[in-house]
């Protein structure tokens, strides 16, 4: 029985000397510092990952060692020429002395809220030295959005830095927005923008249709023209060249030539229409006057 | 204690001994896991990172609370939305229907909607130094879309060039910022920028339509000008070859008409030179012939004595 007791005891010593043993070890996690806390005072930062001892009086508190993004969301701001701009932007920091952060800060939700602090007052001091236009600009040479979030960056850094033991490796601008009550303007100047430029390209159109139409009936009205006159060369060509054929023709015979023309003419002008008046001595109607006489001249009646 | 508390004391212990060595073999063997084929594992030794590259297959370390398992696709490409939500995305989380605005360099508003795609190169990395690795490649992509979308003018924007400018600039700049943010350590590869809509908004959509159908209709004007062009000036050559050869034509026939005319009249002169007198009187009476046949005729005795001839006593009326 004795035996059987001692066994008891020596189990329940072995757990309790576990469980105690548990709470005297803890981890620390690649991704996390540790700080040790007796009572409520940090006593001591951990960062090396790996199983670490304290006494069970000793209590932990984590904190993330990464790369934490803070996210606020998109406020309003004015620019140097008084224009309303919305920015989202977004900051990548990280804790640098936990403790001091833990003094400080405390935790994730309390460097949020210091944060949101920060870079509000950065982006509104600096945003306000900047022209929307020299923001939201064609050229991309006049664009000065990297100098802004560079200065605004830098500027956080520095105060979250000393004030919290954070480190800001980044705060960028994610979006740029025009307020809502802008926008109707906004679309309205868009719209008749468009309107505008389709307005050009069919006047384009038109003008360009013009002038190729105008060409085409100018060059047409060339060719016809250019083609009439060399037309009637051709066909004076071939008129000179049959008078002179005829003139030479008749030229070698200008006698029989007007005796020829003359008889045509004559059945051409003497028609049902004319009246002539013979003259009984005519030629024509010597036969008829003087009978034989006419065909033998000489012989006796 | 009676006999039989005892015994049942004694019948506990002895199971209750089995049972504990039970759980514990139990405890070890849940140790054991495997890495499937795609995957590569990294393994945390009490808290501390001991191989960041266990291949596929069975493995065994401490079990938990002592060693962590964590398994990562380094080959699987990732994907990271811009200016919406993936569809399997949208849980518990309402969607800002103004995450795709964004301004031009002309203070023109667009909605743009951008996919990343990256994978993995550093598991440490990726798992272990950001909290929220695809809040980080998310952000930093829509921050380089906001740069290079208001450095530019709304129609290079809406033009494809302007899509892949954008898109190479933001995969430049966003692979430049996640290097760095990381103390220039590659840890992720970023592989494609896709540009996937870029529409403007809905209020005046319909204006820039009907730019798209202006330009068209500008092109159509131009395409029925040059369709004139190309149908008149052929046909007005046609014309002009068709004057030209009418032309020759008629050079041709009066040349040969007066060729053929001058022939006969001067085979008729050979014929009259030949025979003068008779050929003339000939031609003189067959010429009267036809025309006295059909002229109305007053045959006068001549008045040998010379009294003028009193035309008057002619009936011209009384002839026709």
């Amino acid at each position: 029985m004795a035996h059987k007791k001692d066994t008891m005891f020596k189990t329940l010593a072995i757990i309790i000397i576990l469980i105690l043993g548990l709470f005297c070890l803890f981890i620390c996690d690649e991704t996390e510092f540790v700080i040790v806390t007796l009572f409520g005072k940090p006593v001591r930062t951990v960062s090396q990952p790996g199983i670490h001892a304290k006494t069970f009086l000793h209590s932990t508190t984590r904190f993330d060692k990464r790369l934490l993004i803070y996210d606020p969301t998109p406020s309003e701001f004015l620019t140097m020429d008084k224009k309303n701009v919305v920015v989202d932007c977004f900051a990548c920091w990280k804790i640098i002395d936990p403790l001091v952060f833990y003094q400080t800060a405390g935790d994730i939700e309390g460097a949020e809220r210091r944060l949101y602090d920060i870079v509000y007052s950065e982006v509104s001091a600096v945003l306000g030295k900047y022209d929307l236009s020299s923001l939201i600009v064609t050229d991309p040479e006049q664009g000065r959005i990297d100098q802004l979030m560079a200065t605004v960056t830098e500027n956080c850094r520095v105060r979250a830095e000393r004030d919290f033991s954070i480190a800001i490796k980044d705060v960028q601008l994610k979006q740029l927005l025009l307020p809502q009550q802008n926008k109707q303007s906004v679309f309205d100047r868009m719209r008749a923008e468009r309107q505008r430029i389709a307005k050009m390209y069919r006047a384009e159109g038109e003008e360009e249709a013009l002038k190729i139409r105008a060409a085409t009936d100018r060059e047409v009205k060339a060719i016809l023209s250019e083609a009439y006159r060399e037309a009637q060369i051709i066909k004076g060509e071939g008129d000179a060249e049959s008078i002179r054929i005829y003139g030479e023709a008749y030229s070698q015979n200008p006698g029989f030539y007007k005796l020829v023309r003359t008889l045509e003419a004559y059945q051409k002008f003497l028609d049902e229409k004319t009246t002539v008046v013979l003259s009984s001595d005519s030629e024509l109607l010597k036969l008829m006057t003087e009978g034989e006489r006419a065909i033998f001249p000489g012989s006796a009646r | 204690m009676t006999k039989t508390t005892r015994g049942l004391y004694g019948h506990l212990l002895a199971w209750g001994k089995y049972l504990l060595l039970l759980a514990l073999g139990l405890y070890l063997l849940s140790g054991l896991y495997f890495i499937r084929t795609f995957e590569t594992g990294v393994l945390r030794f009490f808290g501390r990172v001991v191989s960041d590259h266990i291949g596929p297959g069975l493995h065994y370390t401490l079990p938990y609370p002592f060693t962590r398992v964590d398994r990562i696709r380094l080959q699987e490409r990732k994907r990271v939305a811009v200016g919406f939500e993936f569809s399997d995305q949208v849980v518990g989380r309402r969607s800002n229907p103004l995450q795709g605005e964004f301004i031009s360099g002309d203070e023109n508003i667009l909605n743009l909607e951008m996919v990343l795609q990256y994978f993995i190169i550093s598991p440490v990395e990726y798992l272990l130094r950001a909290e929220n690795p695809q809040a980080l490649i998310r952000s930093f992509a829509k921050d380089n879309l906001t740069r290079a979308v208001s450095h530019m003018q709304v129609d290079e924007i809406l033009k494809g060039e302007g899509k892949v400018f954008i898109q190479s600039k933001v995969l430049q700049q966003t692979q430049r910022d996640l290097d760095r943010i990381m103390n220039d350590r590659k840890w992720v590869q970023i592989t494609s920028v896709n540009l996937q809509m870029v529409s403007p908004p809905l209020e005046v959509a319909d204006a820039f339509k009907d730019v798209v159908t202006a330009r068209q209709d500008r092109d159509r004007l131009i395409n029925e000008a040059e369709g004139y062009r190309y149908d008149s000036l052929p046909k007005a050559r046609g014309r002009a070859a068709e004057l030209f050869h009418l032309a020759e034509t008629y050079k041709l026939e009066r040349i040969n008409q007066a060729k053929g005319d001058a022939e006969r009249f001067r085979k008729m002169a050979e014929e009259f030179n030949k025979k003068g007198k008779v050929t003339a009187t000939r031609l003189y009476l067959e010429t009267m012939e036809r025309v006295m046949a059909r002229i109305q005729k007053v045959l006068v005795q001549d008045a040998k004595g010379g009294e003028p001839l009193d035309l008057n006593i002619i009936d011209i009326e009384g002839m026709q």
